[in-house]
């Protein structure tokens, strides 16, 4: 088990060092060359410099040095904490980010949650009531849920429950501790558009899971020593669905995260979603690096907690 | 076996009647697909929105492009079946228009990331030790990162438009189908007309264009399948947040945005559109479960 | 001698896309107190569909269209499946031990677990007296140092342990009958013997009945004291074992009998003959006799009447065919 909690960590680190690799990678080779946008933000254009300028600001800059100098510089610089200033609006990027990633971490949790717990408990009952009226309309539900675009969903929540009957206030975001009420309002409709494709992939994936739990002879071989139904499944089937279940919770997260980024911007809530959709507006490739490394690195860190936890499950693993 | 073989014809004395009949393996996927309603709904939706995609020209009633400042916001009507925008183009024609766009992306995404995840899954998978560490270890950190930020980097760094698009989104798919091929490739390798291939003495290359790929050949297609939902999805998101096509091409992301300013006047400004990329989407899921149950039911969870 | 269980005339179909598979068709068989019997066929054959039946874990597209199942004066075919009486019979009074070893056990379960959690139902016992008897049963069952292996998991088992606890679990309760699907198949040559004689052993102290379900000759021959043969969902040939054995009187039996080697026989004294051509399709059954096709017997009676029943040919032996072979080899 430590062994294996070693292991998870070392190959966790291997791919945050990749992950930093491939958008390092991105930055530095596809066109655009970040000091031409560099000072482009300055208005100056790359003609209106001499060579020597130019020269002079690459080594400034550390541009001059081989690309994998540059790399383990700038590797230097994040695992330091510093990711660099904001070239459009000029401020700290660690401390722009220290600013809104906890309201897209709070919804993103806050969905994580519902859509898992609920699509999880949906896909168990589903699975349980197969070939039912309930599992024809859940399933229906779900295979929708995995269809539909959230901003349009965004969009329809608000023209109903926002414009026409007017309970829900539009879009925007007020702090907890500031006025619990109208906040509580405010992120209905946010985690709802977050959750609902998570609680249907989910709900989609429960279900398969203990269908072929269901089919399995360890199954059967508890049905032959006489236990009851609910016996069967709560000890025998739900434990073993959910090992390939823990295995997606990372991506999930993933898709949780990225589907912050849309609906953010749908109900104009100032996260990260946000930030990183107006760098790309401006230019400002910098913002949206560190946003891709902090999604990144915190996907990683829960796909290690995932396979800890999984290890913990599954005793094949428990045991190695 | 020759004798065996004469004795297994013999029922023929007892009627023809008894002869099992021979179930054609088109046959069979055909029948999972009338069976399961919702893949054959899946499947017509495709094939309505591909026709539409093709046809265009003739199935729209206006010039998706052209405005008429004299009739914007017209309502449904009969010369304007879902009514205009606010420059006065005609909805119903953006939408047909649309799914050009649409499909256009998905397709080339699809096909280009299908490409490269194959081959980059089947050398993983054929080679393995340091190649299938690296190549896993790659498609570890492609999938650290979601969809959708790899493609605003992309887009971050050297501006959205159609090309770039595209790109990002075949880039955003390579890990998945990388994957998949590698699972279904490893699957395969441990089978005997693979080690039989071997002992013959075949090179890899040709072992994996001759023996692995065709029998792959069928999860990828489901793979792709699927996956077209997903870029689609994704594509409409970027339209959406204005980083994916440029105006005026007709996109129903973009649509959905630019009648977000409207939706008190115009609701259906945004809901058609959205609508349309439901419809889409879910087709494109729906014929890849079938197709995936019907090709192979063990694949299920596995893709 | 009362009979314990006995089949009546059992109908399972399974209803696939294909069309209905005919898996038992009339089906009677019956296991005396104390009695070992087997039941020998080819693999999808219903041996195993048969005896599934009888304890209602048939799924679905499976479904049991007629017979009765008695076991104490009771047709249990009339219980809920999922019901409390059903449920006391499972596991309680009529045991089965399974083909997979590998698979039939719960992998995240421990073996603790797994033996004691159909001792809390049967026998009412609390957790520190159930363990204590699954330590006692594991080493019955001849698992070396019982009381450290009861905590382990199946995957730290052997294939051959595992079917050792599969047995201490048929055993635990302290059934009537223990049904026995396929018990060794799926170990090697080996553990196969130790297991039955293991089995055997336990069965005649406890006084238990047991059905062996197999397609291995030698198997029944040694241990089952009555032999049914089944072939194409129906039972073609019954009897005691000795007499099926020393003359068999269908088709198939002889068949059976020519294509395997006997313990004792000298190397190339007898020609192994295998039985030409394939079982039938089950879904489309001829209405003759399904064995016609690859019979070395046929008559023109064969060609045109329906599948002869059952009929006496000795004491206790009786066999579904027209032609009368007699008493040659």
């Amino acid at each position: 088990m430590t062994a294996y909690i070693i292991r998870r960590v070392i190959i966790g680190f291997i791919i945050l060092l990749l992950v930093t690799m491939i958008v390092f990678l991105f930055v530095r080779l596809l066109p655009g060359d970040p000091l031409i946008v560099y000072m482009a933000s300055y208005d100056i254009s790359a003609q209106t410099i001499d060579e020597e300028t130019y020269q002079y600001l690459l080594a400034k800059f550390g541009l001059d040095r081989p690309i994998p100098v540059q790399y383990i510089n700038w590797l230097g610089d994040i695992f330091r904490g510093d990711l660099g200033k904001s070239i459009v609006l000029q401020e700290d990027i660690t401390t722009l980010m220290a600013n809104v990633m906890p309201r897209t971490a709070y919804l993103g949790a806050i969905s994580m949650i519902i859509g898992t717990g609920l699509g999880v408990l949906f896909g168990i009952i589903v699975a349980l009531r197969r070939g039912t009226r309930t599992d024809t309309i859940i399933t229906f539900m779900a295979n929708i849920g995995i269809t539909v675009p959230q901003f349009w969903l965004g969009i329809l929540l608000m023209y109903f429950f926002a414009y026409k009957l007017g309970w829900l206030p539009t879009s925007g975001w007020t702090s907890p501790f500031d006025d619990p009420l109208m906040h509580f309002k405010q992120i209905i409709m946010p985690v709802i558009c977050l959750s609902a494709a998570g609680m249907s992939g989910m709900c989609r994936l429960t279900r398969s899971c203990m269908l072929e739990v269901m089919r399995q002879d360890y199954v059967r071989t508890a049905w032959a020593k006489g236990l009851g139904e609910k016996m069967i499944v709560f000890r025998h089937q739900i434990r073993n669905a959910v090992i390939p279940i823990v295995t997606v919770l990372g991506g999930t997260l993933g898709g949780i995260l990225g589907g912050a980024i849309i609906v953010e911007n749908v109900f104009a809530i100032p996260g990260m979603g946000r930030l990183m959709v107006s760098g790309v507006f401006d230019q400002d490739y910098q913002i949206v690096q560190a946003g891709v490394l902090l999604f990144g690195g915190i996907v990683i860190f829960s796909n290690l907690v995932v396979d800890i936890t999984w290890a913990w499950i599954d005793p094949r693993i428990r045991y190695d | 076996m020759a004798e065996n073989l004469n004795n297994s014809t013999e029922p023929a004395d007892v009627g023809e009647a008894v002869i099992p009949p021979h179930h054609s393996e088109w046959r069979r996927i055909a029948r999972v697909f009338v069976r399961r309603k919702i893949s054959l709904i899946g499947l017509i939706i495709v094939v309505i929105l591909v026709i539409c995609a093709i046809f265009a020209p003739f199935i729209a009633t206006h010039d998706p492009l052209k405005t008429d400042l004299r009739d914007v916001h017209a309502p449904v009507s009969t010369k304007h079946f879902l009514g205009t925008d606010e420059l006065g183009r005609d909805t119903y024609s953006r939408i047909v228009y649309g799914t050009r766009t649409s499909l256009t992306i998905g397709v080339i995404a699809v096909t280009s990331s299908g490409i490269v995840g194959m081959a980059m899954g089947m050398s993983a998978a054929y080679f393995g030790g340091l190649v299938f560490a690296l190549i896993m270890r790659i498609t570890d950190a492609l999938m650290a990162l979601p969809g959708l930020i790899i493609i605003l980097l992309i887009a971050g760094l050297v501006g959205g438009g159609i090309v770039v698009v595209t790109f990002a989104l075949a880039f955003g798919a390579i890990a998945p189908t990388c994957r998949m091929m590698c699972g279904q490739a490893l699957h395969i390798k441990q089978n005997d007309y693979v080690l039989a291939g071997k002992a013959m003495g075949m090179g890899s290359v040709r072992m994996m264009v001759t023996q692995i790929f065709p029998n792959a050949f069928a999860p990828l297609l489901v793979g792709m399948t699927m996956a077209m939902g997903m870029v689609v999805l994704a594509e409409a998101g970027l339209s959406y947040l204005g980083i994916g096509i440029e105006p005026p091409t007709p996109s129903w992301g973009a649509m959905v945005n630019e009648g977000q300013a409207y939706i008190l006047k115009n609701p259906l400004l945004s809901i058609v559109p959205g609508g349309a990329i439901m419809m889409m989407v879910f087709g494109f899921n729906m014929a890849g479960d079938g197709l995936r149950d019907a090709i192979d039911p063990t694949l299920r969870g596995a893709i | 001698m009362a009979a314990i269980l006995e089949i009546d005339n059992l109908t399972t179909n399974f209803y696939t896309e294909y069309g209905t598979v005919k898996a038992v068709d009339g089906v009677s068989y019956y296991v005396d107190e104390g009695e070992i019997i087997g039941l020998v066929g080819e693999s999808g054959c219903g041996k195993s569909v048969s005896v599934l039946s009888a304890m209602q874990l048939i799924q679905t597209p499976g479904k049991i269209d007629s017979g009765r199942v008695i076991f104490d004066g009771e047709d249990i075919l009339q219980y809920d499946s999922k019901g409390e009486k059903m449920r006391s019979i499972r596991g309680g009074k009529i045991a089965m031990i399974f083909q997979e070893p590998m698979t039939s056990l719960n992998p995240v379960l421990s073996i603790c677990r797994q033996l004691t959690e159909a001792l809390e139902i049967h026998l009412d016992m609390d957790i520190q007296s159930a363990r204590e008897r699954a330590i006692e049963l594991l080493s019955m069952v001849g698992v070396p140092e019982a009381a450290v292996r009861i905590d382990d998991f199946p995957h730290q088992f052997s294939g051959g342990m595992r079917q050792r606890v599969m047995i201490a679990m048929a055993l635990s309760c302290n059934p009537a009958l223990i049904i026995a699907d396929e018990p060794t198949t799926a170990v090697d040559v080996t553990t196969q013997a130790q297991l039955l004689e293991l089995m055997n052993d336990l069965v005649t102290r406890l006084n238990t009945s047991l059905i062996i379900v197999t397609h291995n000759l030698g198997v029944v021959a040694r241990y089952a004291q009555r032999i049914y043969v089944m072939y194409a969902g129906r039972i073609i040939e019954s009897g005691p074992s000795e007499e099926i054995f020393e003359n068999p009187r269908h088709p198939y039996t002889i068949g059976l009998m020519r294509s395997i080697p006997r313990l004792g026989e000298k190397r190339g004294g007898r020609k192994l003959i295998p039985i030409d051509g394939m079982p039938p399709d089950l879904i489309f059954m001829p209405p003759t006799c399904a064995f016609l096709p690859r019979c070395t017997y046929k008559t023109k009676q064969c060609q045109e009447e329906p599948w002869p029943a059952l009929r006496q040919v000795g004491e206790k032996h009786r066999t579904a065919c027209f032609v009368d072979i007699g008493e040659k080899e």
